[in-house]
């Protein structure tokens, strides 16, 4: 910190004495907020130009105070002249510029992939999942997701129910969810992947393995990353509504205004969903049971509790652009959802009455500033306060066929669940309250071009109350507690060598947890009740590190290789146990660690006569070791309550491989494949008893897809019907190879191949302001599963409208 | 040019792709299975899970020819050559008397608590029979049940209730602990449920105030005079005077240092299941519910005769206890003792099997004085003189018989399987007249995996 803050001194005397001269920077845009990228900007009275880079932005420096005029031409637009009187030390000119109509489609859908590319380019293993064209049309986010190389969404029923993400084989608390760099428990289970609309996104990056330091959880498998949209470029409005089958309805509002002359930003979104997800199911895990416990197997009946009911709102206000700030924003973010929840993990028992409802209220501030001070040093803070609500209710004591109707005994008389409830041991109204404060700042300087350090914090905490409503125990109860917090801090050394042809980026990151545990034992002393309170407190903290690497062999051919030591941290279940739940203390518990490695290449895009073609390929390779798995107590006589531990157990593997081709044609078509392949393997080789060689040693770890193929095209065709408008043709097919659900080979036990297709077509009127599209979805009515067993909706039909005005 | 590159890079991709599936098959030595067989001997094994020996990764089975399975030249891999009986975790299998059918009720999962009959045909060869029950509504997906008559299965689930105590937080005061019962019966030769029950199990006002509950019940048997279900129990003790304020409600301690609870059976009534009722024996302060296997069976005599286990260290072993068949009710002027017997201390049965005239085959472990059990030994017993005889088998003490599910009895022979842990065995034989040991087939062992049961 010392050094950086000479080294802000020493940058802030350079400036003042260079304060005779400034620098004029900004965008070129098109009237609809789209970059033009490659315009030359040429200052009339001298001999200063540039060009625009991917994002539209040009800066010209050490140009004297003054009136000037700034030209600006290129394929794409009319040429443009721009009058702008230079008083200040860095002053911003934006210019908009009128499109060539014959050219700015073309261009502008090369211009899209640049960002993506840009961010695909950077080391890492990640892909990047522009929402642009599934924003118009009736997907969500999770499918979208789904279809990403290497990643695999597993959902436990219809639309909002709960999802599990496996990254290149890995999952749960692995793999981190992320929005806007922030944990997206922050925001809590009514802000999520289910009901965040991709209208409101402006893109997905999937980081496999290997984390950039920005993202810094205790991690092992990657993160997914949602990037809101910030859209401050231009004053639009948008809105959209969506219907088709299961009585599904989704609607969405987004509207941004900026005012040109003082940077005042106003930026307003909602979405709201509703369903009713009674679609039909019939796989064999579709069970009807008679009252003598007879059991029909394939049986063809509808969901009948799985309904879902979603609304939330984001509003920030701030300042954008100005002297002071990039962006200063404060935000408030409001969420709310109901979810019906027809079966547990698998589907093999219906519940009926079984809900969550989840409501988050969410404070957040950001700031950024390049330049701060000095040029290349440059801040990000963003800190969010949540304050999260859940509750589960689960009352209804009966038993329920998948009919919907109540299952009867022998005597026609209603069965009881034996817990009382569908789900657990017992009824339940469960009211959980959880703040969460999350920061997370970032301090970045350009050292010399193409050198850049950086230190990234964050701060986490979480403060955890919960009621049971069915055994209120009034203020002032004694209860056990634990309180978490957590810190990371990483640094990032990032450089670009060798005529920018290499990009490195090395990273270390500390991760320090403070846990908490309050428990208050009562004992039974003569008769009086003493109780003692038991603080125990555990600190800990553990160091990652990695780096990151691409190298431009060719200009259109980039080789891209990284690793990391990874680390997760053991929950606080897992150290300090939980005795309603039979787990016992384990306080020398240590993390899980993992090395990740990827490597890959990108080749492309090349382009002859009319075909396009782009090829992308990543290689992985993940070794975990000190897996932290909950055991039975050996020494405890198995007659006894089973009790048991957390420990660290074993080794994993996976290595696997993954690619995606991309072809246009004649900018009209565009085909895409990808495809993930991967061998989790179970790598303790030895029995540590015997020293026998295991049976399954390096074999496939059960109960995960490991072999998958997206594909899809796209057909846009011009003028049809009407002049100057757009249909746009999609299908998509989605392929997951057979696997195992259990080690030993069993038909039954085998989740058979699957085939998903949809198609859809999107229409954009002449006036460029409504779209209309319909999704068909399963065309085929195929029988497609999800997370263990559970069948997926069959062919199902949306129509979605979408309105947006521009410039207001 | 530029096409061709692609063409390569796309056909290397794809192969890369498919040479990292990973294909291994592994055809160990087979056994011709012959036709037109009397009796099949079937022998199942448990697979490892996560850890060696745990036996949570599922169940094999694999039948041959008695004439086989007493043949020492025969080599017998449920793990390569068997059927795996569906289940997610290790299946709780039964069988007819004579062989021809196995039953099970599949543990945990989706379909826990499904019974599935089988109809045995020789090597992996088992077909499906009769239509699917359901029992977990009634009895849970991880259902305790044995059958308990011939053509008759019993199904059994108790679940200790959270204590009951009075006060307000943190002053509270116990009650007592109950624990909610359900039992099926099922018809093994017709699939189906016949009857069901359900209720609260509790002791009496002194043992319930003390801390005592019934925690697991299971080993259900059918009388001589088929009127009555006797179900084993294990009681487990909490201390009423030590909690822990866990979501503001008290979770009481276990209570491991104080006593454990005299021998204890549930009665109910066959078979309308009605009428629970405990009885207790003072006799031994064990649990007679077993683990996975039968414990009691009804004696040519008519009695009942029940093995017990779980007995503290340095309290006398397990016992084998009589319920009378006049009474239905403990005799308690009748105990076995295993300890004694033997001339051993800490004796803990795994389990046994009844074998006619007062004689049984006891297969049992010593408890150490750390509580753990260690070794396997098998011995017979004659419950009507109190004696017992070991056999000397080959490494006795790396044995464990901790899952094992069933021996098997045809004609005069006996027959059990031993094989200690991830390592070859043999089924031994045994003449239940007599006395006399055969070593019969070899058992081809897997790492972790373990031969638990022959029907």
């Amino acid at each position: 910190m010392k050094l950086l803050s000479s080294i802000t001194i020493l940058f802030l005397s350079t400036l003042t004495t260079l304060a005779q001269n400034g620098e004029l920077w900004g965008t070129v845009t098109l009237s609809s907020g789209q970059p033009v990228v490659g315009a030359s900007v040429i200052l009339q009275s001298g001999n200063i130009g540039t060009m625009t880079d991917e994002r539209g932005r040009y800066s010209l420096s050490a140009i004297p105070f003054g009136d000037h005029v700034l030209v600006v031409t290129s394929l794409e637009i009319q040429p443009v002249e721009a009058r702008v009187t230079l008083n200040e030390v860095r002053q911003r000119k934006n210019i908009i510029a009128k499109g060539n109509e014959s050219t700015q489609l073309t261009e502008a859908s090369v211009v899209r992939s640049s960002e993506k590319r840009e961010i695909e380019t950077q080391g890492f293993a990640v892909n990047v999942i522009e929402t642009k064209e599934a924003a118009l049309r009736n997907i969500q986010t999770n499918e979208l997701l789904d279809r990403t190389v290497g990643v695999r969404v597993r959902q436990s029923g219809g639309l909002g129910s709960e999802v599990q993400y496996n990254l290149n084989g890995m999952t749960g608390r692995s793999v981190g969810i992320f929005i806007d760099g922030i944990e997206i428990s922050t925001y809590g289970s009514s802000f999520n992947l289910n009901n965040i609309p991709p209208a409101m996104i402006d893109r997905i990056e999937v980081y496999k393995g290997v984390l950039p330091a920005h993202l810094s959880g205790d991690l092992l498998g990657g993160a997914i990353n949602i990037v809101l949209k910030k859209g401050n470029t231009v004053n639009n409005m948008t809105a959209s509504v969506s219907y088709g089958s299961f009585n599904t309805l989704q609607s969405d509002l987004s509207a941004n205004y900026r005012n040109a002359k003082n940077g005042f930003t106003a930026k307003v979104s909602g979405f709201y969903t509703a369903t009713d997800n009674d679609y039909e199911q019939w796989g064999k895990f579709s069970k009807y049971i008679e009252p003598n416990g007879i059991v029909t197997r394939n049986y063809r009946t509808k969901r009948f509790f799985d309904g879902y009911t979603t609304f939330g709102g984001r509003f920030e206000l701030g300042f954008t652009d100005v002297k002071w700030a990039d962006a200063f924003l404060v935000g408030y973010n409001i969420a709310d959802s109901y979810k019906e929840i027809q079966h547990g993990q698998t589907m093999g028992t219906p519940y009926m009455g079984r809900t969550s409802e989840a409501q988050g209220h969410v404070l957040n501030l950001h700031y950024t500033k390049n330049d701060l001070l000095t040029q290349g040093l440059n801040l990000t803070v963003n800190g969010v306060y949540g304050n999260r609500n859940t509750y589960i209710q689960d009352t209804v004591p009966w038993a329920y066929n998948w009919d919907g109707n109540i299952r009867v005994d022998l005597n026609g008389n209603p069965i009881r669940r034996l817990g009382g409830a569908q789900q657990g041991s017992a009824p339940t109204m469960m009211d959980i309250d959880r703040q969460i404060t999350n920061i997370r700042s970032n301090v970045s300087y350009d050292m010399v071009a193409g050198h850049r350090i950086s230190v990234n914090h964050i701060y986490y905490t979480v403060d955890r109350q919960d009621d049971d409503l069915l055994n209120p125990l009034g203020d002032g109860a004694l209860k056990n507690s634990n309180d978490l917090s957590k810190n990371v801090l990483s640094f990032n050394y990032e450089a670009q060598t060798f005529n920018n042809r290499l990009r490195t980026n090395l990273f270390a990151k500390i991760y320090q947890q403070s846990l908490t545990s309050i428990a208050y034992n009562g004992s039974q002393v003569d008769g009086q009740v003493v109780i003692i309170k038991d603080v125990v407190h555990d600190n800990r903290s553990n160091t990652g590190y990695g780096f990151a690497a691409s190298y431009s062999l060719f200009p259109r051919m980039i080789i891209i290789t990284s690793a990391e030591r990874a680390v997760r941290m053991p929950g606080d279940n897992e150290i300090f146990g939980s005795p309603d739940q039979n787990v016992l203390a384990s306080p020398a518990l240590k993390p899980e660690r993992s090395d990740n490695y990827n490597a890959g290449f990108r080749v492309g895009t090349f382009e002859f006569d009319q075909h396009k073609i782009s090829l992308s390929t990543n290689v992985f390779w993940r070794n975990v070791k000190d897996r932290i798995m909950p055991r039975t107590n050996e020494l405890l006589n198995n007659q006894e309550i089973e009790e048991t531990q957390y420990i660290n157990l074993g080794l994993a593997q996976s290595l696997g491989f993954e690619g995606e081709l991309s072809y246009i044609y004649q900018n009209n078509l565009t085909l895409m494949v990808n495809f993930s392949k991967f061998n989790s393997l179970f790598k303790q080789e030895f029995d540590p008893a015997t020293g026998q060689r295991m049976t399954y040693y390096n074999t496939q770890i059960p109960n995960e897809p490991f072999f998958t193929i997206n594909g899809n095209a796209h057909y846009r065709l011009d003028d049809v019907i009407q002049q100057a408008s757009e249909l746009n043709l999609f299908y998509t097919l989605g392929y997951v190879h057979p696997f195992r659900t259990i080690w030993p080979v069993s038909d039954w036990f085998i989740t058979p191949a699957q085939y998903a297709q949809n198609v859809g077509a999107s229409y954009i009127f002449p006036n460029r302001k409504v779209i209309a599209s319909l999704d068909i979805k399963n065309i085929f009515n195929a029988e497609v599963y999800d997370n263990f067993g559970v069948q997926k909706p069959g062919r199902a039909f949306y129509l979605k409208l979408n309105y947006t005005i521009n410039n207001f | 040019m530029k096409a061709n590159l692609i063409k390569t890079a796309l056909f290397g991709a794809v192969a890369t792709a498919f040479s990292l599936a990973s294909c291994s098959k592994n055809d160990g030595p087979d056994t011709t299975i012959p036709e037109d067989v009397d009796r099949w001997i079937t022998v199942s094994g448990a697979m490892m899970d996560e850890e060696a020996g745990d036996g949570n990764g599922g169940t094999m089975v694999y039948s041959v020819s008695a004439a086989q399975a007493k043949d020492p030249g025969v080599s017998i891999n449920v793990f390569d050559n068997g059927m795996h009986v569906k289940s997610q975790r290790t299946a709780r299998l039964q069988a007819s008397a004579d062989g021809d059918f196995l039953y099970n009720i599949q543990y945990v999962g989706d379909d826990g608590g499904i019974f599935n009959k089988y109809s045995v045909h020789g090597g992996k060869d088992f077909r499906p029979d009769g239509p699917e029950v359901e029992t977990a509504t009634y009895v849970s997906t991880s259902p305790r049940w044995l059958k308990a008559a011939e053509g008759v299965g019993v199904a059994v689930r108790a679940a200790a209730n959270d204590a009951v105590y009075e006060g307000t937080n943190p002053n509270f005061v116990f009650k007592y602990r109950r624990a909610k019962t359900d039992a099926i019966t099922l018809d093994l030769n017709d699939p189906k449920i016949t009857k069901t029950t359900s209720f609260e199990l509790g002791l009496s006002e002194d043992e319930e105030a003390a801390g005592y509950y019934v925690s697991r019940i299971d080993v259900p048997v059918i009388n001589k005079a088929g009127n009555k279900v006797f179900i084993g129990a294990a009681v487990n003790k909490v201390n009423p005077d030590s909690y822990t304020l866990e979501e503001g409600v008290p979770v009481f301690d276990n209570d491991r240092t104080r006593p454990k609870s005299w021998a204890k059976t549930l009665v109910l009534d066959y078979p309308s299941l009605a009428n629970p009722k405990v009885i207790t024996s003072t006799q031994t302060r064990g649990n007679t519910n077993g683990y996975r296997s039968t414990m009691q069976y009804v004696g040519t005599d008519g009695h009942v005769y029940q093995a017990t286990s779980g007995e503290a260290v340095g309290t006398g072993g397990s016992k084998i206890l009589r319920i009378s068949t006049e009474t239905n009710d403990y005799d308690n002027s009748y105990v076995f003792s295993l300890d004694q017997a033997l001339g051993l201390t800490n004796t803990y049965i795994e389990t046994w099997r009844y074998t006619g005239d007062g004689i049984g085959f006891v297969v049992y472990s010593l408890v150490n004085n750390a509580g753990e059990r260690t070794g396997g030994y098998i011995a017979r017993v004659d419950l009507n003189n109190k004696t017992a005889t070991k056999y000397t088998i080959p490494n006795e003490a790396a044995l464990k018989f901790r899952q094992i599910q069933n021996i098997a009895i045809d004609g005069d022979d006996v027959y059990i399987a031993v094989a200690a842990i991830g390592q070859n065995g043999n089924i031994y034989v045994f003449d239940r007249k007599t006395g006399e040991m055969t070593v019969g087939a070899k058992l081809v062992n897997k790492t972790g995996n373990q031969y638990i049961g022959v029907y």
